[in-house]
């Protein structure tokens, strides 16, 4: 269900390298909508967790203007932000669990901060819990779930508060076949509520599933945000571009830490995806 | 709202056992500091008595009442005894007070209290005079009117002014000034020395990890959300820390072989409980400041 409300704008936007030097993107234009599904493929280091960043209002854009949920990121208060933030889920590449407590408290935390019931947030909860396939490890500590089941609490938490942008950076990359499934589903679902929901990544099951389902898919290639099929039309394979850019001396952004493998998941995207169905 | 306090519980409790051996440690650290502080307050407090009761201070009177007596009358009566003029302090020592000064008086030798009912000693007021008054406040009509008075026994003024008037009297009153002084300017360090130390360990005790920051950034959580139960949490350390302190403060004041036993430290009637009370409003109030800073820093 696509709808007109805005999700997230960007014009013009500008981001500059943390070490100063060339800007990791440079003018890049973009709006997604409620109920619209995003990709957006880069490869590491070329800037995409940055721009999460940037859209969360962490780091200013070095030029243009960045819009979330229709307010101006850059010119919010600090409080302001937080507020906007509780309008926004987010699955952040390191997860950012609380190790101390369980799944389910990880999960139910955004309405505890919200000040929802208990009754009513448990029963959210497990909605979401059994959406990921992540029930039966409601009550673990999170140290106890593998790497895979983490990040589908992540996503489980940022889809709890029902948000109505929902931003995931690389949020099926620890993710087997099945895994990637749960996750795209649950976006899927959420962008069904009218959701807008902005994905990021690069592993080549989410790039099937994104092919298949007919999201809409951008590449950030050499600083340049543009849509997939542009690519395609210029005759060169994404994932020759992706490799170069994972190859090149440029010094990664120290925003987010990057817990997961890079280059090896870098798979020939066009070989993937047919094996998966897509066009 | 009552979900907003219980959530806001949970996550006190949560905060407050996060870390045990942190917990355990911060309660010890909070312990120590308030003892500290109770023991500066006993020793000033002594002296400022012994100070007060020295015989070159001037005469003193003691009023000692009869069994009938409640405390309500007694504690009338030492209001309008503190009123007179000439009258410097009047106390209430109750009967239990009197049993337990008589007791160490004599000793630990038991055969000294044969044939003393120990139970059956009387309440009596302590009336400190000024310097010089003490024949003049013995023949006055008040304690006149007061021997006759329902309720008192007896009266026994020791006018005496020891140093009488003279180049030492200056001399010994300046001294006692100074020692009393001295006295709670020592205590006063102790108290602030103690305060830092409490304010530091509640920090370090209830403090989070960046890891936790970053995720009730992210989530939009605001101040509030982590420096309400933080400050319950230090609040609940150091009330606890203070019961912890006072029950070695008795131990070490009051107990069988006390440490201090040769000191005579007399306490006012409800003097343990306002001691009690203090020591547990100090105990919170800087757990509270404590813990409010530190879930302040986390949100930061």
């Amino acid at each position: 269900m696509i709808t007109n409300q805005p999700g997230i704008e960007l014009v013009d936007v500008q981001l500059d390298h943390p070490r100063g030097g060339a800007p990791l993107v440079s003018a890049a234009n973009m709006r997604v909508t409620g109920g619209e599904r995003v990709l957006i493929v880069g490869a590491a280091g070329v800037g995409t967790s940055r721009l999460v960043a940037t859209v969360l209002g962490e780091v200013a854009p070095g030029a243009g203007r960045v819009e979330v949920l229709g307010r101006d990121v850059s010119k919010l208060r600090r409080s302001s932000l937080r507020l906007l933030r509780r309008r926004v889920g987010i699955v952040p590449q390191d997860l950012c669990l609380l190790d101390d407590r369980s799944a389910l408290l990880n999960v139910l935390l955004p309405l505890e901060i919200d000040g929802i019931p208990r009754s009513i947030s448990s029963v959210r909860a497990a909605h979401v819990l059994g959406m990921l396939g992540l029930e039966a490890k409601a009550a673990l500590p999170v140290n106890c779930l593998s790497m895979s089941e983490r990040q589908r609490l992540a996503v489980a938490r940022a889809l709890i508060r029902e948000p109505e942008l929902l931003i995931a950076d690389h949020p099926t990359s620890a993710q087997d076949a099945e895994g990637a499934e749960l996750v795209c589903g649950a976006i899927a679902a959420a962008a069904a509520r009218g959701t807008a929901c902005l994905t990021l990544g690069r592993d080549p099951a989410l790039r099937a599933i994104a092919e298949r389902d007919g999201w809409r898919q951008l590449a950030l290639v050499h600083g340049v945000l543009r849509p997939l099929s542009q690519i395609a039309l210029d005759s060169a394979a994404l994932d020759e571009l992706l490799v170069e850019a994972a190859a090149a001396p440029v010094a990664v952004p120290a925003v987010v830490p990057d817990r997961f493998p890079r280059a090896d998941n870098i798979v020939p995207f066009p070989q993937m995806a047919r094996t998966a169905g897509a066009r | 709202m009552i979900h907003h306090l219980g959530a806001a519980l949970r996550r006190t409790g949560r905060l407050a056992t996060r870390r045990p051996r942190a917990a355990l440690w911060m309660l010890l650290a909070l312990s120590c500091a308030l003892f500290v502080v109770g023991i500066a307050a006993f020793a000033a407090a002594a002296v400022d008595r012994w100070v007060a009761a020295h015989p070159g201070r001037g005469g003193n009177m003691v009023v000692y009442l009869g069994e009938g007596v409640d405390d309500a009358r007694a504690g009338a009566l030492v209001d309008q005894l503190r009123g007179l003029r000439g009258v410097e302090r009047a106390e209430l020592v109750s009967a239990a007070e009197s049993a337990r000064r008589l007791t160490r008086a004599l000793g630990p030798d038991p055969a000294l209290l044969d044939g003393v009912d120990v139970a059956s000693l009387p309440a009596s007021v302590e009336v400190q005079l000024a310097p010089g008054v003490g024949e003049v406040v013995a023949m006055s009509p008040t304690v006149r009117a007061l021997r006759g008075a329902p309720g008192v026994v007896d009266i026994v003024v020791d006018p005496t002014d020891a140093t009488g008037p003279g180049a030492d009297d200056a001399r010994i009153t300046d001294a006692l000034r100074t020692a009393r002084t001295v006295a709670w300017t020592g205590a006063g360090l102790f108290v602030v020395l103690a305060l830092t130390i409490m304010l530091a360990a509640v920090r370090v005790g209830l403090a989070g990890s960046p890891q936790d920051a970053a995720v009730l950034r992210l989530l939009g959580a605001s101040p509030g959300f982590t420096a309400v139960p933080s400050a319950l949490a230090g609040a609940c350390a150091g009330v606890l820390a203070a019961l912890v302190a006072a029950l070695a403060l008795a131990a070490v004041l009051y107990g069988p072989g006390a440490a201090l036993g040769a000191i005579a430290i007399a306490v006012p009637p409800g003097g343990a409980l306002v001691g009690l009370g203090g020591l547990v409003g100090l105990g919170g109030l800087v757990g509270l400041v404590g813990g409010g800073l530190a879930g302040a820093a986390r949100a930061a």
